[in-house]
């Protein structure tokens, strides 16, 4: 079980897969300060977040440090079947990176 | 990038180099294993244009009503602002998601498998009030469409 992901993965529309996923991530941007010492927070934020279906990429995205804190990211990729294996994959700023899968129901 | 692994991997003279690089905070290693983040689409101070430049080597965007983005009118906290993306165009090859007044204006770039319909819902940081653009690639064309969002509290960046 991944310690930052929670996801699921179901059938939208014909072969059209929808998968809904919240991250647990801080996407500290670099430009905020922190109250107490008045010095700039070190950016820390995630880079890249892609999902594979069965093993083969379907969807890849580099994010900025304008994505929300604790991302929440839906999108939805066709070609899929019930039973199908879809796998998350983040990978952050610092070299820090998890993933989690799922059976699409 | 892929070169600079590629030389620090083989352990070279010039790895060797950027090594020292590495250890002494003249580069960091975490840009090493971001390889492929276009650092110059996010950029701090740039602007819509030059992101679209890095990304997709052109900026011209045409307006296309075929995309449709979901935002509150007014968003109760900058910091997280829900949006979603539909873009009933075929083939689509990635939808890059802007917020005009944010430092680094460029949120998220999101590539697909030439998807036709494709969807993606996030919630972003908006500095303040302006448009939120999603710009569409299918093919060879640019497709844009943009919906303003009042922002009377911005998030942090």
């Amino acid at each position: 079980m991944s310690d930052t992901i929670r996801m699921r993965a179901m059938m939208h529309d014909g072969d059209v897969c929808e998968v809904r996923s919240l991250i647990t991530h801080i996407m500290e941007t670099g430009r905020r300060e922190d109250p107490d010492t008045g010095e700039l927070v070190p950016a820390h934020f995630i880079q890249r977040f892609w999902a594979e279906h069965n093993g083969r990429t379907v969807m890849n995205s580099y994010w900025g440090p304008g994505v929300a804190a604790n991302p929440l990211v839906n999108f939805r990729f066709s070609g899929a079947a019930s039973g199908d294996t879809v796998t998350l994959n983040w990978v952050d700023s610092e070299g820090q990176e998890d993933s989690a899968s799922t059976t699409i129901r | 990038m892929n070169t600079i692994r590629r030389m620090l991997l083989k352990g070279t003279a010039a790895g060797a180099v950027l090594a020292a690089g590495v250890g002494t905070g003249l580069l960091t290693i975490k840009n090493a294993f971001a390889a492929a983040w276009p650092q110059n689409a996010f950029a701090s101070g740039s602007d819509q244009e030059d992101a679209l430049e890095a990304l997709h080597q052109r900026a011209d965007a045409s307006t296309d009503d075929r995309i449709t983005i979901e935002a509150p009118d007014t968003a109760e906290n900058g910091a997280s602002v829900p949006i979603t993306v539909n873009a009933a165009i075929d083939d689509i090859q990635s939808i890059s998601v802007f917020s005009e007044k944010n430092d680094v204006p460029l949120v998220a770039h999101y590539e697909f498998l030439g998807e036709n319909h494709a969807y993606v819902s996030t919630r972003i940081k908006m500095a303040d009030t302006g448009n939120v653009t999603a710009v569409v690639k299918s093919g060879n064309g640019l497709y844009k469409a943009s919906r303003s969002v009042n922002v009377p509290v911005g998030g942090a960046c």
